[in-house]
């Protein structure tokens, strides 16, 4: 298996960290005048994107991991696994399950280009394209001029996420959502 | 596409580094302390654990410091000197490490650590303007951080705080306290202070004495927002300990599969024929002329950093 020695680090290099794969996001050359050389580094886990940080003795080895990310289309959900094929003419299929898909299985549906990371080839986080169109499901009629609520109501959309939608949003309108940040943008001017 | 031959400086920067190196210069004239030129190439080098020589391809060494040389113009009968030129040390680079950086170390003869402190504060002042310095000793600066004696706990307490840190190493007592001392500093939020009295397993070239029971090395270091900027030793003027103290360093260099390092037979004669009380600092210029322009690295006070030489 490859190794990075410290002074090998830069920012983006995928390493095995207490066993799971981490992207390296910085590291800084830290030496006390008379004392031995560090690397500080920080790292984000990408199975839980928890950041740590670490610091090393310069020199020191790190094992690389196997990671890869591709653009891939989700296919179908069959009830127990999603299925995901690669956009770039090698059809390969990959299909994982929910607690991978994670906050992404609220906001793909089928046919969406989603960005999928592969860990000694399976995967291991799933992210959804950064907008997505859903259509509303159930919402309450709104009543214009009732702002009590402040001016929004919750909508849930065919996905199941629920969102703050303006008052004039009915069901099956088709909304564009801000995968980021959970929000309502808008409402699709496609379809 | 043509290589990269511009300076890794604005210009602007090196039009003020200039100002700055009038401003020590005219310091130091005014205190009637002279300037001196040793040499950048040596036949020796120091034994020092953790500093490393760029050695030549004749054998000879780039200079860590120019400490050698001057203490034996010292010990010729200099009186108080300074030095600001190049220094080099071998694999440092990084944010404020360049692999050759900009030295300015000076010696008082007849001054106390303490007096030297108030000349450096003094020079500091000059060129960053003024502001306070607090003092701490390296066991309360530790334990402000830690809540831990880094005298009285045990190898297994210190590393069990060190690792909780996020320190992978298993290393020696020395080398955990390292790196607790840095984690310490990256997160004080005093902008300028002196640690003093380090243990004396880092003593380097300082006189070691016993303070509250435990031996520390009558040592100094000046950090500025986060930055080490000064270190500052009285200055050890036994030749026996300085023989002592460079065959621990081989010992330890050879036990740690480290390039081994010759004693300077020229510096230990020099102290041995007569070496006078004194304290010397070193001061790392580049950082001092990076933190008064507000620069982001070493790489923009320096005419060509590394990657552009």
């Amino acid at each position: 298996m490859a190794t990075y020695s410290t002074n090998e680090f830069r920012p983006g290099l995928k390493v095995l960290l207490e066993g799971e794969p981490c992207v390296l996001l910085e590291a800084e050359f830290v030496k006390p005048g008379k004392g031995q050389a560090f690397t500080r580094a920080k790292f984000k886990n990408l199975v839980t994107g928890r950041v740590w940080e670490r610091t090393l003795r310069s020199g020191e080895t790190m094992e690389a991991a196997d990671v890869s990310e591709y653009e891939m289309e989700y296919l179908y959900n069959d009830g127990y696994q999603w299925h995901f094929m690669r956009t770039d003419e090698s059809f390969e299929q990959f299909a994982t399950d929910e607690k991978i898909v994670g906050d992404a299985k609220q906001w793909i549906t089928e046919q969406d280009r989603c960005q999928v990371t592969l860990w000694n080839n399976a995967p291991i986080s799933v992210s959804p394209p950064n907008f997505v169109n859903l259509a509303v499901k159930e919402t309450d009629a709104g009543v214009r001029g009732d702002t009590a609520q402040g001016g929004s109501k919750p909508a849930i959309l065919t996905t199941g996420a629920t969102v703050r939608v303006p008052l004039f949003i009915e069901e099956g309108d088709v909304l564009r959502i801000d995968t980021r940040t959970g929000q309502y943008v808008g409402r699709s001017k496609e379809t | 596409m043509s290589p990269r031959w511009q300076p890794s400086a604005p210009i602007e920067n090196l039009q003020q580094r200039s100002e700055i190196l009038w401003t020590v210069r005219e310091f130091f004239r005014h205190r009637g302390i002279c300037e001196v030129q040793t040499p950048v190439v040596g036949s020796n080098t120091v034994t020092d654990l953790n500093i490393e020589s760029v050695r030549l391809a004749n054998g000879n060494f780039l200079q860590t410091s120019p400490e050698y040389f001057l203490k034996r113009l010292l010990a010729a009968g200099m009186p108080s000197c300074y030095q600001l030129g190049p220094v080099f040390r071998e694999g440092e680079a990084g944010q404020w490490h360049n692999p050759e950086f900009t030295m300015l170390e000076w010696y008082r003869l007849g001054f106390s650590t303490s007096e030297l402190r108030q000349e450096l504060k003094e020079l500091v002042e000059l060129v960053l303007g003024p502001s306070d310095v607090i003092e701490y000793t390296f066991r309360d600066f530790l334990f402000n951080e830690f809540h831990l004696d880094c005298f009285e706990q045990s190898d297994e307490e210190l590393h069990k705080v060190a690792r909780a840190k996020g320190y992978s190493a298993d290393d020696r007592r020395t080398d955990v306290l390292d790196f607790l001392y840095s984690f310490a500093i990256s997160r004080s939020k005093d902008s300028r202070f002196f640690v003093v009295d380090f243990p004396s397993d880092s003593c380097a070239l300082a006189e070691v004495r016993k303070l509250d029971g435990n031996l520390v090395a009558d040592r100094f270091e000046l950090i500025i927002d986060g930055l080490e900027i000064a270190n500052g030793y009285n200055e050890l003027c036994d030749p026996i300990e300085l023989n002592h103290r460079m065959e621990r360093d081989q010992a330890l260099r050879s036990q740690l599969n480290r390039l081994l390092i010759e004693k300077d037979g020229r510096l230990l004669a020099a102290i041995e024929a007569g070496f006078p009380q004194c304290s010397g600092v070193a001061v790392g210029l580049d950082r001092l002329v990076g933190l008064s322009l507000g620069a982001e690295g070493i790489h923009r006070v320096l005419a060509f950093a590394e990657h552009h030489i």
